[in-house]
């Protein structure tokens, strides 16, 4: 358990920092510059608003997450079982999750409020605009970011694991593949437009989806990489 | 079924890479309170053996017994009891000594802070400064620092001495006798400054070719094994009938090394006998000019 604690506090201790800077950027960026946007009307103030953005950090998380190797051979030095590992892993992962859907919440409330004190219309636009900032109920909003979050951040540990047993050559293949995916999406927006599927019809999905069932769905997906991701790392030898 | 005093034991460990055979049937047993010298040319399989003693890799074949306790099955049980303070540098370069120090505190049920801060002052190692920071010498004496204070069960050194002036691995070898001396407990150390760290080992093991050739006291692997020199003849009768380890020839002067006791009736005139030291028992053992010299 003292492991655990440790290996907490080790994470933490320098996660705390990506995380203040992270926010201190957002906030200086997100807002002060749309509200400069707004206010020096290079993009029309009607159509204009504060939005959110933090929902976005899910992207971070699989980042931080994916950090995989240093955490794991530092660990072990430490005597860590690969239990304690990827348990401490785990408690990270739901205290920075719980923390930035707490935050996401948060930044609604205070969006909302500046757009009301500003007198900004909400943006409908479809990528500014997600189901769960549909729903008016908060608590069910901060469920579906944190299983949102623990979910992206599971899959970040599971591929950092996997990154690490199979070497250079495996990672290669991953990033090349992931990051294909745009670009076979590409001919399905320029086809034929009974053929294609249109960036609104993508908006759409993002904003009508049912954010109970997503919540599911997301913690389905929890569970599948959580597996995973552990039975990777109770045999995964040092390199 | 292992015995009380015994904290480690391996059973038949085999381990390959690919086509490469890195360890085959190795059986050890370690007694709670020793200090074990690990020696083996490079390539011969000491850090794989001590990577899979720890847990860090996982053989193929055979089992590891911590204090009873197969490791496969307890993993926890070698967590717990063991300090493992790797050749390779594991630890994030970015983080301060002192507060890389302040998790072995929490990582290690037994470290004793005081004795890690007087350590870093013995070993002039600045705690202020990032790991990354360090030169390789003082990583080294960072992990020394570690591996001592933190005061596990089974202290285990790979290359501790690695980059370390002599004053340094002086100072590493007494703090060494002294901290056993205080604190009774189980160290395995590989290292290839064998001559100089000689004194240090209740007990040494050697390792060729992923093999162990020799495991036993080092007073018992150098009684039954000595130089004789002299006039090629003579020492060619001498070693007829003995079982010969190496043989060296310079101009009529032969020089041989023999396996036996050295006592009074082995002794011929006309030759000169001297004991062997572990150094050039460890090279006669394993090196492979030696043995095909004396194939010939």
């Amino acid at each position: 358990m003292n492991k655990i604690a440790l290996n907490i506090r080790y994470k933490t201790g320098y996660q705390f920092n990506w995380v203040a800077w992270y926010l201190v950027i957002y906030v200086i960026i997100m807002f002060m510059l749309s509200y400069a946007l707004i206010k020096t009307s290079l993009i029309n103030i009607s159509e204009g608003s504060l939005v959110y953005r933090l929902w976005a950090s899910v992207i971070w998380q699989f980042a931080i997450a994916m950090r995989f190797k240093e955490d794991f051979d530092f660990f072990l030095t430490l005597s860590n079982t690969r239990k304690d590992i990827f348990l401490s892993q785990l408690g990270v992962v739901f205290g920075f999750s719980a923390f930035f859907s707490g935050l996401i919440v948060l930044e609604r409330l205070i969006v909302d409020h500046l757009n009301n004190v500003f007198g900004y219309h909400h943006i409908t636009d479809p990528f500014h605009f997600f189901a769960p900032y549909g729903t008016d109920n908060l608590f069910l909003q901060f469920v579906f970011f944190l299983v949102l979050c623990v979910c992206c951040s599971l899959f970040g540990l599971l591929m950092g694991s996997l990154f690490y047993r199979f070497g250079k050559k495996f990672t290669l293949t991953f990033w090349l593949v992931f990051s294909s995916i745009p670009i076979a999406f590409f001919p399905l927006l320029i086809l034929p437009s009974q053929f294609s599927i249109s960036l609104k019809t993508v908006g759409e999905c993002l904003r009508n989806f049912d954010v109970l069932v997503g919540s599911g769905v997301l913690f389905i997906l929890t569970i599948v990489f959580s597996t995973a991701a552990y039975l990777n790392i109770r045999r995964l030898p040092q390199k | 079924m292992a015995q009380v005093d015994t904290a480690l034991e391996t059973k038949k460990i085999c381990k390959s890479y690919g086509s490469i055979v890195a360890l085959e049937d190795v059986n050890l047993r370690f007694a709670e309170n020793g200090i074990y010298g690990l020696f083996g040319r490079n390539g011969a399989g000491k850090t794989t053996l001590l990577d899979i003693i720890s847990s860090r890799i996982f053989a193929d074949r055979g089992t590891v017994a911590c204090f009873g306790e197969d490791i496969s099955k307890h993993p926890q049980i070698i967590a717990e009891n063991c300090c493992y303070m790797p050749e390779k540098h594991y630890f994030p370069a970015r983080f301060k000594v002192k507060k890389l120090l302040s998790y072995g505190k929490m990582a290690f049920s037994n470290y004793d802070k005081r004795y890690a801060e007087q350590l870093c002052l013995d070993f002039t190692l600045n705690a202020d400064q990032t790991y990354g920071q360090l030169s390789r010498g003082h990583q080294s004496i960072f992990r020394i620092v570690l591996g001592l204070a933190a005061r596990a069960a089974i202290t285990i050194f790979d290359e501790p001495v690695l980059g370390l002036d002599a004053v340094a691995r002086d100072r590493f070898y007494s703090e060494l006798i002294e901290e056993y001396s205080r604190n009774p407990r189980l160290f395995i150390i590989s290292t290839h400054f064998i001559e100089e760290s000689a004194d240090l080992f209740n007990e040494a093991i050697i390792i060729k070719n992923g093999k162990v050739i020799r495991q036993a006291p080092v007073e018992a692997l150098l009684s039954n094994v000595f130089y004789v020199s002299g006039k090629s003849a003579k020492v060619d009768v001498f070693i007829q009938n003995r079982t010969v380890m190496s043989c060296q020839t310079v101009n009529d002067l032969k020089t041989a090394v023999v396996k036996g006791d050295l006592n009074a009736e082995t002794r011929s005139p006309g030759l000169r006998f001297s004991p062997l030291t572990i150094q050039k028992l460890f090279i006669h053992l394993t090196n492979d000019q030696s043995e095909q010299e004396q194939l010939r």
